[in-house]
Parts: C-alpha cells; structure tokens; sequence
C-alpha cells in the first residue's frame, strides 16, 4: 500500500530516473494504434524504486511469507530479518532489538504502523503483544536495517519496523478465522470489507489469548499470559483530481499477565487499552509532484492495581524524607534502624523513625513488623498527536526530492513514575534529495532536524552512494546518523510507590509512600548512532533470486545504558557500544512451486557496559522452504538459530501444512496445522523463560466469502 | 548438411518469388478500403496499402458515402474490400456479403455482435493480440511466476474455459472469475490473491480508461504486474504487451491477399507483431531481461509451425 510516502522515502522508493518513457513510440497516424485515452497511472511519485537503488538495506516480509510462516505474533515474523534479535522478558513482554544492546529495554528501533508510531513516549518501548493490529490485516512489513532519522525521526536509531496493513480496496468480503493451540492459544479474527459510495472500508475485530510460558527455573507455574480483544476500521475514500482521504480507528483492551512481586498479595496484572485515530490526505499534483498530510492521535493506557501487605516502617515519612536527603544512610537504617546520620536533621528524622520500628516491631526471637495492607497502583497515560505534510516532487529525470515538516505533542501521566504530568512538544525538519548524476551513479543526500522541549536540538544527516555496476547489481556505500531522545521517564521520572486505603493507618494515613524515590536529573542528551555500511545487492530476474549482502560498522555514543531501577536511579550518557559484522539475506523463487528463503547475521559487539552485549548474538539467522504443492495443498517449514540470546542458544523449527478447498459460491476455506520445535533445551532469554515441552501443536481454520 | 539447407532455402526462396509474381499477374484488381470514417491515419494506410501492392488499385471508400442512394458500391468482379472497423463490417453484411473481403480493426466480441453467419469470403482479422501471445510473453519475463489472474466478461465464459487448456499445456495455471467491470471489487481481489500476475484481455468493457486506474495501482499494491491489453496500456503502467503495427498488417495483409479468397484462413491473429514494455515498472519490479526485441523474436520462434 502506498500509505507512506513517508515509506515511498524511506526505504528509498522513488523512482530515480523516471518519468515514464516507454520503449516504444506509438504513431499518431498509425491506424492500428488508435488506443483508448488512457491516463498514465503508474508515473513517477508512485513507483517503488528497484532494491538495487535504495540507500539502505530493506527486508521485506510478504504476504505470503507472513502466512508461510505459521507466525502469531509480528516478533517472530522480525526472526526473519538477518541481524534482529528478539527476547523475551516473559511471555507477554518482548523485546525486539537490532543488532543487541539492552535485553530489558528495546528502546533503540522504531516501530510503526501504517506511519503511526506504536513506540511509547513516556516510557520508551514498544509494547509488542498491545499493537492493535491483527497478523491477517498486514500487506506486508518492510524493516529498515540501519539508521534512519533521516526520514523517521529520532528513535529510528538501530533499525525502522514498518507495519503496512492492506489497502481496504483490497481486503473486500468477509474472512473469518480461528487458531487454537498448545500453551492456551485461542486467537480469532474476522473482518469484513464493503464499498460505500467513495469510500471502501474494512472493518477488523479480533481476540487473542496465550498463557506465556510455562514455568519458572524452579519448576514453579509461571503468571505470564496475555489476552487482548482489538477492532480496526480503515477507510479510503477516492476524491475527485486524484485526491484520496484515508482515515483508521482502532481501540484494543487486554491483559497482560505478571508474576506477583515483592509484597504482593495479588498479581500485578497490566491492563492495557490502547487507541488511536488517523487521517491522511494525498494529491497526486502532477505526474511529477505528491502531496500528503497526515494526522494521527494515539492513547496508550497501562493499569496496574494489586493488593500487598507492607511492613510499616518501610513507608514511614521519616524514612522518606531521610531517603531523599540521604538515600544509603536511609537504605542502611532500613537494615539496622540503630545507624547515626551526619547531621542533626538526619538524627531527628532517624529517630522518629525509630519510633515508628518500635512501635511496630519486634526483635526476639526475629525481627519481625506489623504489617498494613492496601492497594497499589502504577498508572500510566500515554497520548501522542503528530501532523506532518510531506512533499515528494521529481524535478526531472535525474532529480527526486521528498521534504517534510511534522509538529507532535507527547503527554504522558503516571503519579507512580512521573509524579503527576509531562509533556514535551516536538518539531521536525526533513529532506533527502536523490540525484543520478551519472547514467549508473545515484547519490542520496538527506538530514532531518528535529528540537523537543525536553532533549533540545539535533541534526542527523545520511550521505548514500549506489553505483548500478549492471541495472541487476548495485554497490551501495552509506554513512548515517541518528538519535535516540530520552524518554520521559529517563529524563523526568519520580518514581514512586503509593500504597491507598492501607490498613491499619500509617503515620495516621491511609495512604503512604514507599520510603524510596527516584527521581531523574533531567539533564540526559540524546543517544547517538554513527553507521557505515557497504552494501552489494542482487537481483537476477530470470531465476528470481535476489541477494543482499552487507557489511556494517556501527558506533552509539552517550548512550544511557544504566538499568532503571527505583533503589539506584542513575541513568547517565556514559555509555558506549560498538557493532561490526556482517549480513545477507536471500530470497529464491527456486522453481514454480518452491521459494527458499535464507538469513544470516554475524556480528561483533563490544560495549562499555555488559548490560548492552547481552542481546547480541554472534551468529543468528535463518532459512525457509515454501512449496506449492498440487490440489491446493501448500507447505513450508522454517529454521530459527540465535547462538546466544542473553547467554541461551535458540534454535526452533516451524512446520506448517495447509490445504485450501474451494467451496461453493466462491467460498473458501483453508485448514492450516502448524508444529513448532526447539531444537535445544534452553530457556529462552531470562531462566525463568521455560515450556514443559519443546513441542507445539497449533490449528487454524479460516474461511472467505 | 549445410548445403541441402541453403539448398531448400533457395528453392523456397524462388518458389515464393514465383508464385508472387504469378499471384500479382493474376490477380490485378482493385482494393476498395471501406472505413467509417476519412482521417489522416486512413489515409496514411491506404497510401502505404497502394505502396505495398503497386499492381492493384487501392481506392477508398468512406461509408457515409456508400450509403448514400445513388453510391458507388465496389464492383462484384476485380475487386476485394478491406473493412475496417465494425460498422464497415456491418455495412459489407448487409450490402455484399459475398464479395471477397478482409476485416480488420475489429475485435472478436465486435464481430459476434454483428456476424450471424460469416460469408465464405470474408476474412477476419483479430485487432486483439492473441491470449496465449501475451500469456508467454508474461511468461517470459517472469519465469518462475505460473500462477496468472485472470479477469473476464461472463459472455467469453466458453473462451476463457478453453484459454485455461492451452495455458496448461505451457505450465501456466489460469485463476480466473468474471468480472463486470466495476470497482473495488471482490472479484478482483481474488484473482490478485490467487495469482502472481494478471493478464488484461482486450476487452474494452473491462479494461478501459476509467478501470485501468484502481486495477494497475491495486495490482502494484500487491506487487502484482498487468500484461496486455494492448500498447496503449504499457504507457499507464502495464508491464508489457504485444501489439501490432501498421507495418506488421500490411505485410500480412499483402501475403493474404496474395491468396485466393477461398484460401485464406476464416480467421487470423497478427502474425507479424512487436513487444512493448514499460521499462520503469520493469526496473521497479527488477525485472531485468525486458528487452522488447529480444522477447519478440523468443516469442517468435515459440510460435514458428
């Protein structure tokens, strides 16, 4: 789907030399080509451009792979890009990174859908089990390997994900389909597409349910499934002078499962909701010159509220203040309440804490306190409105120019981790210009500034050189970079927990705060990505083989690699990581009926801390094999591997037969049974991460009409 | 081995010489060009009809004029007519209809419109490039694609039925669903689901400057590439197509009208045509091997007896 020009830029899909000149010339007087009047539709602005001329690495995953694949989730779908590392913190919260760095925090690609940004603003992440869109509604997901500020924006540090879902015009009549499976999977999907006057319009709902994991190391049952229930609508109405108005509402509610923490009486369970609506406009001007502006406004809301018992002490307000003024000599009295401060506001705050501990403690035979029950929360509410217009205009043959300008406004609220309300207004800058300069030479020039009240200004440039050494082969050498603003929390946390309607009262309260604060300074600059590549890309259309290999080196700078944690919040920009490697990937239409597919990464990181080599695999990758067989019959089976992921090999293969029966009246229904394997006995990620059995069986049905 | 080849070649070579000689000796006649309407471009063919075949008198026959009450109609002796376009059919049904004639510029859903019963003189001459010309052409340029869409009117149900035959026999698996032209439509998407490239029939009811639009920008969307229905569509974005020129009718127009008219074939496709592609869309699509003589002459030989 066109949707994005923003994509038509990005992965560099201008066509370069063209305004359309056919091989042919079709005489005016030639009686026998009185051909109809007919416009030119495929012109310029709306062609892709080749692989061979794009100023990057791209992976595409079609349709049909999507399908092929037996994937549930767009995380395993991403194992098919060579160099993206995916991890699970648990069975609902995975983190996708290119390439490594953190295993907790995937904060360093961008990830949209249909040009909608899904990374969250106030803590930055990308909440992969909440995105409201359905597997079955996808045209495809084209991945930006590499730095793209350039045409995205900050965050698009490592990598750029992008989600396109089909075209309404395209996804017309009514499909229906349900999977159900080992480890609790019941997924369903049914959408419907009509015309109304102008306008075509699809709608989607769907439900989908998992129960994560299921075990921790110790054998212990494991709290960490996922159920989410979403709608979409998509509309694209056709307006007069090649004017065209899209506009999409989609709401999603769900729970995400988490194991009960310290203090808890119940699970801290997510309740997730999550909606957004978007309207984009596009005039195609000329044949030469597009136009497209685009608004989007998004709510992500995140509820967690479970019940603990608290010993007394630990929320007494002495401690608290103490702790801010102090914070080891409150940690130490926490452990021996009989400590001496420096000062004699310490001592006067140190003692009225002790008589809080002997008021509710005892010491013999064990030291043990009386305990207040209550309610905790942790509540966040993201929104983000964004409106950018994009012009894309091809001066001439050798000349093509895609330029923007984009205002946003992130607000983000949580008393538990921001202390009440932020938000950060942000404007942005683009342009790339592509010049042929020579029959087999295509330069790329782009940079994007962009200036958000919270991190400041910043300027990220991309210099891309192709040389078409055949119209099938191109060299490619490239040099970008790219930021990653801290996010709200990094740069504005005070975080703290609250326990309400606590009982017995504390302090005469019966609302009390946990004696531990965090609180940012707010003086963190933005991450930095200096990334070289060198790239060789193929495509023989005769065998319909196409190759990509590449070559890369990247840098990040101040990067804020600290974990954030309540006790010891100190994230700084003292980090450095270092990858360098290589990758390739390769798609074959072997025959008529097979289609092999082959990824492989290897990469060399170093990084100052060891928190940021944890998600780096050396060598990952993997292959697939799709055959048509006769009678509708189809199948294909797909191998994963990762040496190590968080110290934990990962190898797994996929199984997937399916038999389509044409039905009357143009029904069809295609059954689909799926076998997933790991081929090792690894946790996957954390030790936490364990499945009773390597072995999943997984059924789907699904009927058109 | 060499020289009985060069041999038959020169044998061949003289018997036609002969036989064109005898054929234009004999048959000195008039070629009466009946068309609906006068305009440059019927002009410029009946200028290159008199250049091709000196011996015969070319004249020109608008049909305007003919129907008038005291016209001029051809003589019944010495004398061939070249229809061209529908009504000139129509006109030559009525008025003549066993006069030798040759039909071109007309489609075969034209004809079934206006033909009840064709004349054992007439000759009809497809304007339609023929399906499985352009099925191989599609062919060739994406050869591990077999899965073709195709869309079609209910009324060529029995053509379409007999396509997928012969589409079988060259490993081409046709998917195909009756179509009424109108957008979106389920149709459509179907076909676009089910194949990996679709082939335009000429049929203007469905292919047209009003559908041509939605259908290639849906197809593109989906990376799925149009062949046909004519040149005239390769400028919009379709991938390629065959077509015939001028030059390629006349030259076989002269070779049947070398024929006695109970001789020739009641029906024929251009036999002489060429390819054009659009390269842009070929580039996009990185389809390289597109060089539009090249695929003619590949398609050529598929097709020499």
């Amino acid at each position: 789907m066109r949707q994005g020009m923003r994509l038509t830029t990005v992965t560099g899909l201008l066509v370069a030399s063209g305004l359309l000149t056919p091989s042919f010339h079709l005489q005016a007087d030639d009686l026998f080509h009185s051909s109809p009047d007919v416009p030119q539709v495929l012109t310029a602005t709306r062609l892709r451009q080749p692989s061979t001329e794009v100023p990057g690495s791209v992976t595409v995953i079609d349709r049909e792979l999507i399908r092929a694949s037996g994937a549930r989730t767009i995380p395993e779908l991403l194992r098919l890009v060579p160099g993206m590392k995916v991890g699970y913190r648990n069975g609902n919260q995975v983190n996708v990174n290119y390439h490594g760095t953190s295993i907790t925090e995937a904060r360093r690609m961008q990830v949209l859908v249909d040009g909608r940004s899904v990374y969250r603003p106030g803590l930055a992440s990308v909440d992969w089990a909440d995105i409201p869109v359905a597997l079955e509604d996808i045209e495809r997901i084209e991945v930006f390997r590499g730095p793209n500020t350039v045409t995205y924006g900050a965050n698009a540090l490592q990598a750029v994900v992008n989600i396109l879902t089909r075209n309404p015009q395209d996804s017309l009549g009514t499909r229906t389909k349900a999977t159900i499976g080992e480890r609790g999977v019941r997924e369903f999907y049914g959408s419907h597409g009509f015309n109304q006057g102008n306008a075509s319009v699809r709608l989607s709902v769907g439900s989908r349910q998992f129960d994560g994991f299921d075990e921790r190391a110790d054998g212990s049952p494991y709290h960490n499934g996922s159920r989410a229930e979403y709608f979409n609508i998509s509309a694209l109405h056709s307006l007069a002078d090649e004017q065209t108005l899209e506009w999409q509402l989609g709401a999603k509610q769900g729970e995400n499962e988490r194991p009960l923490e310290d203090f808890g009486l119940t699970d801290p369970d997510v309740e997730a909701e999550d909606y957004f609506a978007l309207l984009r406009w596009k005039a195609q001007l000329t044949d030469q010159h597009a136009l497209q502006v685009q608004g989007y406004l998004q709510q992500q809301n995140r509820h967690q509220d479970w019940r603990t018992t608290v010993p007394i002490p630990l929320f007494d307000p002495s401690l608290g203040k103490l702790y801010q003024i102090n914070p080891d000599l409150a940690n130490a009295a926490v452990k021996n309440p009989l400590v001496t401060g420096s000062n004699a506001t310490e001592n006067a705050l140190l003692t009225a804490y002790r008589s809080t501990v002997l008021a509710n403690c005892t010491f013999a035979p064990s030291a043990v306190c009386n305990q207040s029950t209550g309610t905790t929360q942790a509540r966040t509410h993201e929104r983000r409105g964004d409106i950018e217009l994009q012009d894309t205009w091809k001066p001439s043959e050798d000349w093509s120019l895609v330029s923007g300008i984009g205002l946003r406004q992130d607000r983000a609220e949580s008393q538990t981790f921001l202390g009440g309300t932020v938000t950060n207004d942000s404007w942005r800058l683009f342009s790339n210009a592509e010049w042929r300069f020579a029959p087999n030479w295509l330069l790329n020039l782009g940079g994007m500034h962009e200036h958000d009240d919270l991190s400041g200004s910043s300027f990220s440039p991309r210099i891309a050189l192709n040389w078409l050494l055949h119209p099938d082969q191109s060299l490619r050498a490239v040099y970008s970079e790219a930021v990653r603003r801290p996010d709200m929390f990094e740069q504005k946390a005070e975080w703290s927990y609250q326990g309400r309607g606590m009982s017995p009262l504390i302090a005469g309260s019966s609302t009390a705060t946990y004696y531990q604060v965090a609180r940012a300074q707010g003086s963190l600059n933005p991450e930095h990505i200096h990334a070289s590549e060198l790239g060789w890309n193929a495509f023989w259309s005769p065998w319909q083989l196409s190759t990509d290999l590449r070559l890369f080196y990247e840098e990040l700078h101040q990067q804020i690699s600290e974990p954030l944690r309540l006790d010891d919040f100190n994230p700084s920009n003292d980090s450095q990581s270092r990858f360098h490697g290589a990758e390739g990937q390769l798609d074959w239409q072997a025959s008529t009926e097979d289609r092999l597919r082959l990824t492989y990464a290897y990469i060399d990181n170093s990084a100052s801390n060891k928190i940021d080599r944890r998600l780096t695999a050396r060598h990952s990758g993997s292959a697939g094999w799709m055959r048509d067989w006769q009678n509708n019959w189809h199948s294909s089976v797909f191998y994963y591997a990762a040496d190590q992921l968080n110290e934990y090999a990962f190898a797994r293969t996929d199984w997937r037969v399916a038999k389509r029966f044409n039905l009357a009246q143009g029904q069809r229904l295609e059954l689909a049974l799926m076998w997933q394997f790991r081929l090792d006995d690894e946790p996957l990620t954390w030790s936490e991460n364990h499945y009773e059995s390597r072995s999943q069986w997984l059924l789907s049905a699904e009927l058109d009409f | 081995m060499l020289n009985t080849r060069m041999c038959q070649r020169w044998i061949a070579a003289f018997a036609l010489l002969l036989s064109s000689l005898l054929c234009s000796s004999l048959s000195a006649q008039t070629l009466y060009v009946i068309s609906e309407q006068d305009s440059p471009a019927v002009q410029d063919f009946v200028r290159a009809l008199a250049a091709k075949r000196p011996h015969d008198a070319v004249k020109l026959a608008i049909l305007n004029a003919l129907t008038q009450p005291n016209a001029e109609l051809p003589p019944s002796t010495d004398s061939q007519s070249i229809l061209l376009g529908r009504k000139s059919l129509a006109w030559h049904l009525a008025q003549q209809p066993q006069q030798p004639a040759l039909a071109m510029l007309i489609s075969r859903q034209e004809a079934s419109s206006v033909l009840q019963e064709q004349p054992p003189q007439l000759t009809l001459l497809w304007r339609e490039a023929p399906a499985m010309r352009q099925l191989r052409l599609g062919q060739l340029l994406m050869p591990r694609s077999n899965r073709v869409g195709l869309l079609y009117h209910q009324d060529n149900h029995a053509m379409v039925k007999a396509l997928t035959q012969q589409a079988n026999t060259i490993d081409l698996k046709l998917s195909s669903r009756a179509w009424n032209g109108q957008f979106p439509s389920s149709e459509v998407q179907r076909v676009l689901d089910d194949s990996q490239w679709l082939l335009a029939l000429d049929d203007p009811r469905l292919f047209n400057a009003q559908t041509i639009k939605p259908l290639l920008l849906g197809a593109y969307r989906q990376q799925r590439v149009l062949i046909g229905p004519q040149a005239g569509y390769v400028q919009a974005g379709s991938l390629a197509s065959t077509y015939s020129d001028q030059a390629d009718w006349l030259q076989q127009l002269d070779e049947l009208l070398n024929l006695a008219a109970d001789q020739r074939p009641r029906s024929a496709y251009a036999r002489y045509f060429k390819v054009a592609i659009n390269p842009q869309v070929a580039r996009s699509l990185g389809i390289s091997n597109a060089d539009p003589d090249t695929l003619a002459n590949q398609l050529r030989q598929g097709e020499s007896p």
